[in-house]
């Protein structure tokens, strides 16, 4: 290794240590302040951290370094010393240098891997392949020349009913209860279902203000779900979709009291635009959704809830067998 | 053949033991399921339909039940009680459903609050938690002929929400299971035989995939190579005779002996979490676990929660950890050195003590330090291990940070030992990057979630509590405080004789290591790391932890049988005879104060807790406490459910609930979480406890609670209060169940 990396590599590791503390103690700070951090920025600042860390530090060194000469110091020799010690130690560790050594690396990479196409088909793949097959079921089904989605009222919130169907539904800007499609007061169900087209790749936003439930389905995977008796709030989820049609069910749940139900989706780079009947498709009338139930259990869309809980959050909870 | 190479017939052995395994454990698990049809199919009353309501008056399923018969649930209203209070409040539907056709089934539950459903044994909802209505859904393959369908469901306060719902192999939409399709059983069965018949189904399941794990273990460690097990055999039997022993002693009366406090109950009851599907950091503080946890789930799974597993679990990791103590000290400095450390580990009261105090650490933490000790050891020939020791015992800290004690003390020893030049070994770096490495995910979760553990573990100023400390370290290294603290008696006052071995040991150590002779660094190491562990144990500890005194136990171990052996290894001819009595004498007054003052007066006395008069073991920490004699009284008193409010972790309602083994008889909540069915309040007899009645009876004002006795032994340490009006009734809203 040449002297240059041997005698800098200190220097760049202290730095990154240092850049990624900071960042780490930045973190805490902005958490202590309830700062809403998303997981993307707290991954990019440490990132960013341990590099410019250790850019930062190295600058900072060349020039004191320069600065040290010019007064008769050399650091440099003693630095390469502890650079080649750090590889030296870092080879030793490694193992690299012994046949067992190398045969472990191979078989722990080969576990990881195994690990990995397990994890991956189990976690990826197989829902991917659910996501097409409802996609292409309620391509199947789409009444072609329509817009809008098509309205569905469940007169019990189980919906164990067969459902009414209310037609298509130009907009989805209900303000209160009387502006509701059925016409009924209370624990009802209404669903929509049909197809969004999508003209770009990216990540995509849905949801509104809501009261009381809403659950938002694209391709079966569940992009925004709250189901509580709640005065009006936002739900929200986000999604990437490709270009193409994509199948959409919305889940609306009025329990007691008011009931109010306005959405958006939030196309890539654009800010919020209610959703509109223009990008939408219904399904055909009397189109059975069992099928879709089926394949999102195999395909493992559905999402599983336990019984987990923070003991020390105190609340409600109903305890456990024993 | 290449050397080293597994020949083709052991390869078969394998795989035939695998297949037996997996077959026999297929065939139970099939026969398990069977039997819970079996069961319902003799309970049916064939000539009615619907499904059997077994009805409670609170939300957790204990006390009597009212049985009653209805159609499938489908129950979506306010619940109206006519101006009375509503109570939350359990039921269990239980019905044989009749399919015809053969398929792929959707079952479909859409309940509020706590849901659970089990089909022939075979859990397949489960969501024991409260909540707002949700629907469940799942995928089952079913035969024609009947299945048992058994739903357990909490109902709360403002509205009742139940439906059942399918979706046949041909059907077009989800709807409520005909009740024609379903047959009720009978009022008079007991669902005591369900729920065990049920938890068959459960252990055999388990072991479908456990039996040839554990097939795999075996041959893998004994038969793969069985040459090299019988030469180990005849080799290393002293040491299987002293693990022998430390079994024996640690397993022995393994459901009688106590030593479950509530924050032992904690992890078994952490581990039916993630039975459930909790996530690691799910239902946990920051600075504890999951390890411990994690692993309490195979034994959970396969015995159910009680307290005889723990205390078994916390024994075999504990005799591991002789195995490695054992590996490591016969490659350190020989095989006699090694058995004499094993031997003094596996009969000193102290660490057998502790090995029935199944916590994290007490169970864990030495086997970790041990395995630890083994890979650090082997590294001096593959550096690269050292990485892996470091991980363990990052894994150790992440585990409990009352770990870091460990490296902390002994890399101190061998900083002072090696004149700091123990820095430049390579494996010291990789100790140190191992152990940062599984640290990280710690110390992330710490930093992303800074409110989950707000306490503070590093004040000098509790250095004043050293000597209180050391005084609870000398008392016991001869398991003076934990036989009072559980059984209550300390038939025969060993006068600190174990103690003083100690002390005599270390200053032998300081004279031979004196000379300088190469295998100094072997007897200052533990007497260095001993004295720093003691002397910063305080600062990190606002109680007297037995985590900390576990440490200091096995470090007070290794002193000892460091300085049998080297009084042994120094003596001449015959005096080599002279060391070897003395080590045969302090094991034998080890073993007959186990056996008086353990075994004898926990056998006599039924283990009753004594108050210690120290602050730092009374109330403040749970964890030293043994509540069996409590659970017990509870029991016999008969209520349903029991408030419990104590200092810190809110654990002692779940040692209340784990002494009762599987079949629970009463409830015990921690107040946070009341369901205001409780009949009874129990707090510690303390300061901090009359603090909580406090705050327990502001937040129930409209209940009225009095004082009551559970006798002068318990009075001394609880306080129970029993609550007079308003009396909790079934409740009588659900249509036509009154």
């Amino acid at each position: 290794m040449s002297r240059f990396v041997l005698s800098r590599l200190p220097i760049w590791l202290t730095g990154a240590v240092l850049g990624l503390l900071s960042q780490a103690a930045w973190i805490q700070a902005a958490n202590a302040k309830e700062w809403d951090l998303g997981r993307g920025e707290i991954i990019l600042r440490l990132s960013l951290g341990l590099l410019g860390g250790a850019l930062v530090f190295w600058l900072l060194c060349e020039a004191l370094f320069r600065g040290a000469r010019a007064l008769g110091l050399d650091p440099w020799p003693r630095l390469q010393t502890l650079g080649r010690f750090l590889t030296s130690t870092a080879w030793e560790l490694a193992g690299l240098g012994r046949a067992s050594g190398r045969r472990a690396w191979l078989k722990g990479l080969a576990l990881v891997l195994a690990m990995g196409l397990g994890l991956g088909w189990w976690f990826g793949w197989r829902p991917a392949q659910g996501c097409a097959a409802v996609r292409d079921y309620f391509l199947a089904h789409q009444d072609e020349p329509s817009q809008g989605l098509r309205a569905c009222l469940y007169p019990n919130v189980d919906a164990a009913d067969p459902c009414q169907d209310l037609g298509l539904t130009p907009g989805f800007d209900f303000p209160d209860l009387a502006s509701l499609p059925g016409g009924r007061q209370r624990y009802f169900l209404l669903t929509w279902t049909g197809l969004i087209q999508v003209e770009e790749s990216g990540v995509y936003g849905i949801g509104g203000l809501v009261d009381d439930g809403l659950e938002v389905i694209i391709d079966g995977q569940v992009v925004a779900r709250d189901m509580r008796e709640s005065p009006p709030r936002e739900i929200w989820g986000k999604l990437r979709l490709d270009q193409g049609w994509h199948a959409i069910e919305l889940h609306y749940l009025q329990l007691a009291g008011g009931a109010t139900l306005k959405l958006w989706w939030q196309p890539p780079k654009q800010d919020r635009l209610p959703l509109g009947q223009a990008h939408l498709r219904p399904l055909k009338p009397g189109v059975s959704l069992a099928p879709v139930i089926r394949l999102r259990l195999e395909h493992g869309l559905h999402p599983r809830q336990g019984s987990t809980y923070d003991p020390f959050e105190g609340g409600r909870f109903w305890s456990l067998p024993w | 053949m290449k050397a080293g190479a597994v020949p083709t017939r052991k390869w078969l052995v394998l795989l035939a033991g695998l297949l037996v395994c997996l077959g026999f454990a297929l065939w139970r698990a099939g026969e398990a399921g069977q039997a819970v049809v079996d069961y319902g199919r003799q309970q049916a009353l064939a000539d009615q339909q619907g499904m059997l309501v077994w009805l409670y008056d609170n939300p957790f399923q204990t006390g009597p039940a009212r049985a009653s018969i209805h159609p499938v649930p489908r129950l979506h209203q306010d619940r109206d009680l006519k101006g009375r209070r509503a109570y939350p409040f359990a039921w269990r539907w239980v019905g044989l459903l009749r399919v015809d056709q053969p398929g792929q089934y959707v079952l479909g539950v859409y309940a509020s609050e706590a849901v659970r459903l089990r089909l022939d044994g075979r859990r397949l909802v489960e969501r024991w938690v409260g909540g707002p209505p949700r629907p469940h859904q799942v995928l089952v393959s079913l035969e024609a002929g009947p299945h048992l369908l058994d739903l357990a469901d909490v109902q709360g306060v403002d509205s009742l929400d139940l439906s059942l719902q399918w979706l046949p192999p041909d059907g077009q939409a989800l709807t409520t299971i005909p009740s024609d399709r379903l047959t009720p059983l009978d009022p008079k069965s007991d669902p005591a035989v369900l729920d065990e018949l049920n938890f068959l189904v459960q252990r055999w399941r388990t072991l479908i995939w456990l039996l040839p794990l554990a097939w795999l273990g075996l041959w893998w460690l004994v038969l793969r190579d069985w040459p090299r097990t019988r030469r180990i055999l005849r080799r290393d039997w002293p040491f299987l005779l002293v693990l022998g022993l430390a079994g024996v002693l640690r397993l022995l009366w393994g459901a009688t002996v106590p030593g479950i406090s509530g924050e032992s109950a904690f992890y078994i009851w952490r581990s039916e979490l993630i039975i459930e599907g909790a996530r690691p950091f799910q239902g946990m503080i920051t600075r504890n676990g999951p390890f411990f946890e994690y692993l309490m789930v195979l034994p959970t799974l396969i015995w159910g929660a009680v307290p005889w597993v723990l205390s078994a679990s916390a024994a075999v990791l504990n005799l591991l950890a002789l195995v490695f103590c054992y590996r490591v000290l016969g490659r350190e400095a020989g095989r006699t050195q090694a058995l004499i450390a094993c031997l003094v580990l596996a009969v000193f009261p102290a660490e057998v003590m502790f090995a029935r105090i199944p916590l994290d650490y007490t169970s864990l933490g030495p086997l970790l330090f041990f395995w630890g000790l083994d890979l650090l050891s082997r590294s001096r020939s593959h550096p690269g291990l050292a990485v892996a020791a470091g991980l363990l015992w990052g894994v150790g800290i992440f585990n409990h940070s009352i770990f870091v004690v460990f490296p902390a003390c002994l890399g101190l020893a061998a900083l002072l030992i090696g004149r700091l030049k123990v820095i430049l070994a390579p494996q010291t770096w990789g100790l140190g990057l191992g152990m940062v490495l599984a640290m990280l995910p710690r110390g992330v979760n710490r930093m992303l979630l800074p409110d989950q553990d707000p306490m503070s573990f590093m004040d000098p100023a509790r250095f004043l509590d050293l000597p209180g400390f050391l005084e609870i370290f000398w008392r016991m290294l001869d398991g003076e405080v934990v036989y009072r603290l559980y059984t209550g008696q300390l038939l025969l006052d060993g006068h600190g004789v174990l103690a003083w071995a100690v002390v005599a040991a270390a200053v032998v150590l300081v004279i031979f290591a004196w000379r300088r002779d190469g295998q100094a660094w072997l007897d200052l190491t533990p007497l260095i790391a001993l004295g720093v562990h003691l002397l910063i144990a305080p600062i990190g500890a606002p109680t007297a932890n037995p985590r900390y005194f576990i440490n200091a136990g096995i470090l007070a171990s290794l002193v000892l049988a460091r300085a049998f052996f080297r009084l042994w290894r120094s003596a001449p001819g015959r005096w080599k005879l002279l060391p070897a009595l003395v080590l045969l004498a302090w094991v034998g007054v080890s073993l007959t104060g186990l056996g008086v003052n353990y075994f004898y007066c926990h056998l006599t006395s039924g283990g009753r807790p004594q108050v210690w008069e120290s602050p730092l073991l009374d109330h403040v920490s749970d964890a030293w406490m043994n509540h069996a004699e409590l659970a017990e009284a509870l029991k016999q008193r008969g209520y349903p459910v029991v408030a419990t409010g104590d200092y810190w972790h809110h654990t002692l309602n779940l040692a209340l609930n784990l002494y009762q083994g599987r079949e629970r008889v009463f409830q015990a909540t921690d107040i946070a979480s009341r369901s205001n069915t409780e009949r009874a309040a129990v707090f510690y007899n303390s300061p901090e406890g009359r603090e909580r009645v406090d705050t327990f009876l502001a937040g129930n004002a409209e209940e009225i609670y009095l004082p009551v006795s559970l006798g002068p032994e318990l009075d001394r340490k609880y306080l129970l209060f029993e609550r007079t009006w308003p009396p909790v009734d079934y409740p009588s809203d659900p249509e036509g169940f009154r």
